[in-house]
């Protein structure tokens, strides 16, 4: 275990003691009522994340979170009040209130969708209702914008991502996305809070999460706050769905790829939702996969059940939730290796809300994620991985009566890693090895003045899963808004990030199929980044954005595999050093009925190894992406995205030499053996492919035939058929580019 | 609407017309790489070595240059302990097919018994100045411990052979080989052949295919005799004609190699996956001043006779006489 224990104890103890003090203070001098409740749609009754709540009469209000939950604190009891609560796309719903005094009064609210199906709403739906919100590289996407942006073959949550500024990718042919400078491995995806280690299908091509199961997603680019960690680079937490309360709904879809079930219902004092997806052909994936025939099988296949009920616990809701997907790349042909990867995940959550501005939410999570590399007869070196993660998360927010809000939380994490693989020189080996990173967090949002948001924590890590006694004990974090006039606003974050558990990942494969998961060697201090970053967001009409942030990421000690690795002695990894700055500047016209995004960045990545300073292979200097959405009304809508890269880095060819095989090694004396040659490469990542850009259109169709509904999506994928390099192939320097024009079509029928 | 249409379309013939493709030249500047191959034997005075250089090629494929890229005139040298050897340069001829037409150019030596547990080393100066060198550590002695193995096919009372071995160096690596040597009669010409046994043969449609050993660290191998009944049938599959076939015996080779010729070894004879898409390979050499390899390994041999009646039983002739 890292650090030692005995200071973390008194830490521990000194800021429980404040923490109590603090809040027994507060309670007994609350002089006014407290208003909560949640938010959620009528039809399916699912939690409406991210909408506004507003008392008229006192111009004050809050936003949803993601689980619909609102708390406005403070308000004048004993006085006749209108609560106004918007969302995009439903009905305005002005309810009168009147709170007690020193009470805390509950209201769910449930909200109807537009009859229209435009993006009218009033104009309270879009004013700034927490002007103060410290959410500074924070993207929040709900799932209808998923299904807005172009589908291609699947939609997909980490292909949405990447047109947002910031988020980068380094083709058509993988979902993988790299966050402000930093590898793919640095980001943390979560599933109702329980990590997915291997979120990816399909040789990285799609991610695990069906976007039918998704709510809504908070998407972290850097600066986030203390109650999240693990990865030094972003932070994905996807909510799902709860399942429709009202009644039992049955959804089919097909698309060229897979096909797709979705059944949700009421139980008593609940609901549940499963769903699920499977491959039937591969044939579209010979589009992505340069006409190769790879014979991908996958699956997920999601649950959720959530119970709550006054007459068993007051205020309280509880859900359990599973994900599991396994893909498979089997070969019929005994000569050519087999692959299995699966992820079986398993959660239990207890969110309750008492009767004072307090709630806070228990979970308890198994990830276990198992990858598979089966020789067969190939040449190819038998690999097993296995991550073993069982968290017990426990997290407490309590708001003031002056806004300010503290949270604190307490996360214990036991991993287990094996990683079985033959070394270079054919012996097997096991490198697996056991940990517990047991965590203190605190954090407080100082929200009393409407100008300024102020949240200050500290991640203090009691123990880590590296044994390196040089582990980060403290990660403090700091995020501000300030709002200099209504329209316009100053953010910035600054914090220091830590990650012990990584992947072995080769960055010079741009398809990879095995990354295993270890716990960071011994021999190695774990690695740490830290962000700066500094924003500016101008709203200066209710449907037109304009924000920038700039940003610089420094990452100490970052694995790196070693290339120059000869005698067995010689360790799997040498810490490098990464460094990346850019400017992100996203621009949104929302005049109706019309969406328009605009973004552009400008983006530096280095890495420094031995010495040597390089490109990672994600570092691309320039992206815009311009999308535009047209909703025309009687369920037609159609939206086309734009999407321009620099070129990205890639290694030149010098020449080649002609290498000595083994034919035989038990010949008499060395054969003369037949010329095979091998290429001499430039220092890494000197040279830069072409330029990148792809136009993408999708046009939606949504209509009725009695009781069942349909949603018709048409995409076209590179619709002027450019031809971006995706790779050259260095024996024969043939092109391999990347998606050419490809039709494709979904369909979705729901009962 | 029809404005907004209009904007579409005008966006999408303005991509379509700047969706060209573009050149690009993948190539950087060479700078001449030399490249020298020498893998001494420890069970013999004959070593051989090779010397290369670069090349490139116009058109991206590297077959289609040529130019004989080897270097003559250079002078090799090995040491070991207080034994130096200078290599001499011949000529060989190519394969059939070659696309290089002049003579393979090789340089050997039959004075250098390298001593086991030894360091060695070699230098190859070039004509232009330019100096390769490398070192290397002689693997200790591997022997095949008789005892422990057997001797006889089939063997009595068991249903598998074992063959064992010892080395001095523990943390060894071996390659393994057990094969069956024997003639074929054909048009009154008779030619050696060798029939490899493997582990297990795993059948994929009408083919039986051989699931060949991996370099082990381990000190024995086993191989159950309905493999070894296999690798007999196939020797004639197809072939009615079985009286053709004139069995000799089984030999067990095993090598020990030294750590830099067992990661280069494993490098290029362990491949990456079909799927996975890598644009720079990793590239072992263990040449100063170069590419290529220099290294050492020991060998040791192990007769195994077959029965007369085992031959007999699928049908072909004994060549050798029975085992004891």
């Amino acid at each position: 275990m890292g650090p030692s224990l005995k200071m973390p104890r008194i830490i521990f103890r000194i800021l429980f003691l404040i923490t109590l003090f603090t809040i027994s203070l507060f309670a007994q001098t609350q002089e006014t009522g407290n208003l909560r409740g949640f938010v959620t749609d009528s039809t399916t009754t699912e939690a409406l994340a991210y909408g506004n709540v507003f008392i008229k009469e006192l111009g004050i209000g809050a936003s949803t979170d993601s689980r619909g939950y609102f708390l406005i604190a403070s308000v004048p009891s004993d006085r006749n009040l209108t609560l106004v609560v918007s969302y995009v796309g439903y009905v305005t719903k002005h309810i009168p209130i009147r709170l007690i005094k020193n009470r805390v009064t509950h209201y769910d609210i449930i909200l109807s969708p537009s009859s229209v199906e435009l993006q009218t709403i009033e104009k309270i739906g879009e004013r700034i209702i927490e002007k103060n919100e410290t959410d500074i590289s924070l993207q929040r996407i709900i799932a209808r914008d998923l299904e807005a942006l172009p589908k291609g073959v699947e939609t997909d949550i980490f292909r949405s991502i990447q047109y947002l500024p910031g988020v980068q990718s380094t083709g058509d042919v993988s979902a993988r996305y790299y966050v402000r400078g930093g590898a793919s491995n640095q980001n943390l995806v979560l599933v109702d809070g329980v990590t997915v280690y291997n979120p990816f299908h399909a040789l990285g091509l799609f991610s695990v999460i069906d976007p039918d199961m998704i709510n809504n997603v908070e998407f972290y680019k850097g600066g986030f706050s203390a109650d999240l960690g693990g990865r030094l680079s972003s932070v994905m937490k996807v909510n799902t769905k709860d399942g429709n309360k009202n009644r039992l709904s049955v959804k089919g879809t097909a698309s060229f790829l897979t096909g797709k079930f979705l059944l949700e219902g009421p139980i008593p004092n609940g609901s549940f939702i499963l769903t699920g997806r499977k491959t039937y052909s591969n044939e579209v994936l010979k589009k992505f996969l340069n006409k190769q025939s790879v014979p991908i099988d996958f699956y997920d296949f999601s649950l959720k059940a959530n119970y709550s009920s006054p007459d068993f616990i007051q205020g309280g809701k509880f859900s359990i939730n599973g994900f599991f997907s396994g893909d498979n790349i089997l070969s019929e042909d005994p000569r050519i290796e087999d692959f299995k990867w699966s992820n079986n995940i398993f959660g239990f959550k207890w969110f309750q809300v008492g009767d004072s501005p307090l709630f806070y939410e228990l979970g308890v999570s198994i990830s276990n994620f198992k990858g598979d590399v089966i020789p067969k007869l190939s040449n190819v070196r038998q690999s097993r991985n296995k991550v073993e993660d069982v968290s017990l998360t426990m997290d407490f927010t309590y708001m003031f009566d002056n806004k300010d809000e503290i949270g604190v939380g307490f996360h214990v994490k036991q991993v287990k890693t094996d990683l079985f693989l033959e070394n270079d020189r054919g012996v097997p080996t096991n490198l697996g090895t056991s940990a517990a990173n047991i965590t203190f967090y605190t954090k407080y949002k100082l929200m009393q003045w409407e100008m300024l948001g102020l949240d200050v924590g500290a991640r203090m890590n009691l123990t880590t899963l590296s044994r390196n006694k040089k582990a980060t004990f403290i990660e403090p974090r700091v995020s501000f808004t300030y709002r200099l006039i209504p329209e316009i606003a100053i953010k910035g974050a600054w914090g220091i990030y830590q990650q012990d558990l990584v992947t072995i990942s080769d960055e010079d494969e741009i398809i990879s199929l095995f990354e295993p998961w270890i716990i960071s060697p011994d021999y190695l201090i774990p690695s740490n980044s830290t962000h700066y970053i500094l924003g500016l967001e101008i709203k200066p009409y209710h449907f037109f954005t304009f924000s920038v942030e700039g940003y610089y990421k420094r990452v100490k000690n970052l694995p790196l595999l070693n290339e120059e690795k000869i005698l067995p002695a010689d360790p799997d990894f040498l810490a490098g050093n990464g460094e990346s700055y850019g400017l992100e500047l996203m621009t949104r016209a929302t005049p109706n009925p019309i969406n328009f995004t605009a973004s552009y960045t400008l983006a530096y990545a280095y890495k420094e190894l031995e010495g040597l300073r390089y490109y990672p292979r994600y570092d691309i200097r320039h992206t815009l992406n311009l999308g535009l959405e047209i909703n025309f009304g009687a369920g037609w809508s159609a939206s086309t995205v734009w999407t321009y890269n620099s070129g990205l880095p890639f290694t030149q060819l010098l020449g080649y030499y002609d290498k000595y095989y083994f034919s035989n090694i038990f010949a008499p004396w060395n054969e003369l053996d037949p010329r095979r040659p091998f290429t001499i490469i430039e220092i890494q990542n000197l040279g830069r492919l072409p330029d990148y850009h792809r136009l993408d259109f999708t046009v939606s169709k949504k209509f009725v035939i009695d009781f069942l509904k349909f949603d018709v999506d048409i995409s076209v994928i590179n619709v002027y058929d450019r031809q971006n390099i995706f790779y050259f192939k260095r024996n024969n320097g043939e092109q391999v580019n990347m998606l050419p024009f490809l039709p494709t079509a979904t369909i979705k029928v729901e009962l | 609407m029809k404005i907004l249409r209009n904007i579409l379309f005008a966006f999408v013939i303005i991509f379509v017309i700047y969706s060209c493709e573009e050149d690009f030249n993948p190539y950087g500047e060479l700078q001449e790489r030399y490249i020298l191959n020498c893998i001494v034997r420890g069970d013999s005075n004959f070593q051989t070595a090779t010397l290369t250089r670069s090349y490139t090629s116009g058109n991206f494929d590297p077959y289609s240059s040529t130019n004989d890229p080897t270097v003559r005139n250079a002078i090799i040298r090995i040491w070991n302990k207080n034994n130096v050897a200078i290599l001499k340069d011949t000529v060989a001829e190519r394969p059939e097919g070659d696309p290089y037409k002049t003579p393979y150019t090789v340089f050997y030596t039959n004075k250098l018994q390298p001593d086991p547990n030894s360091l060695i080393e070699i230098e190859a100066l070039l004509p232009n100045g330019k100096r390769l060198t490398s070192t290397a550590k002689i693997p200790a002695v591997v022997t095949i411990t008789e005892i422990l193995s057997d001797r006889k096919i089939p063997p009595d009372n068991k249903n598998f052979l074992k063959i064992t071995w010892d080395s001095d160096q523990k943390d060894a690596v071996f390659i393994t080989r057990l094969a069956i040597y024997y003639f074929k009669h054909e048009g009154g010409v008779k030619t050696r052949n060798i029939a490899t046994i493997p582990i297990n043969y795993v059948k994929f449609g009408n083919e039986w295919l051989p699931n060949n050993p991996k370099p082990t660290s381990d000190f024995s191998y086993v191989v159950d005799m309905e493999t070894v009944n296999k690798a007999m049938e196939l020797i004639s599959n197809g072939d009615p004609n079985k009286e053709r076939y004139e069995i000799l015996s089984c030999i067990m080779e095993i090598l020990s190699l030294d750590d830099n010729l067992s990661l280069y070894y494993n490098s290029t004879a362990r491949g990456r996956d079909i799927y996975s898409v890598k644009l720079d390979e990793t590239d072992f050499s263990n040449i100063q001043g170069g590419y290529g390899i220099f290294g050492v390994y020991m060998r040791d041999y192990h007769v195994l006779r077959f029965t007369h009646a085992y031959i007999r039983s699928f049908g072909y002739i004994p060549g050798l006489t029975e085992p004891d």
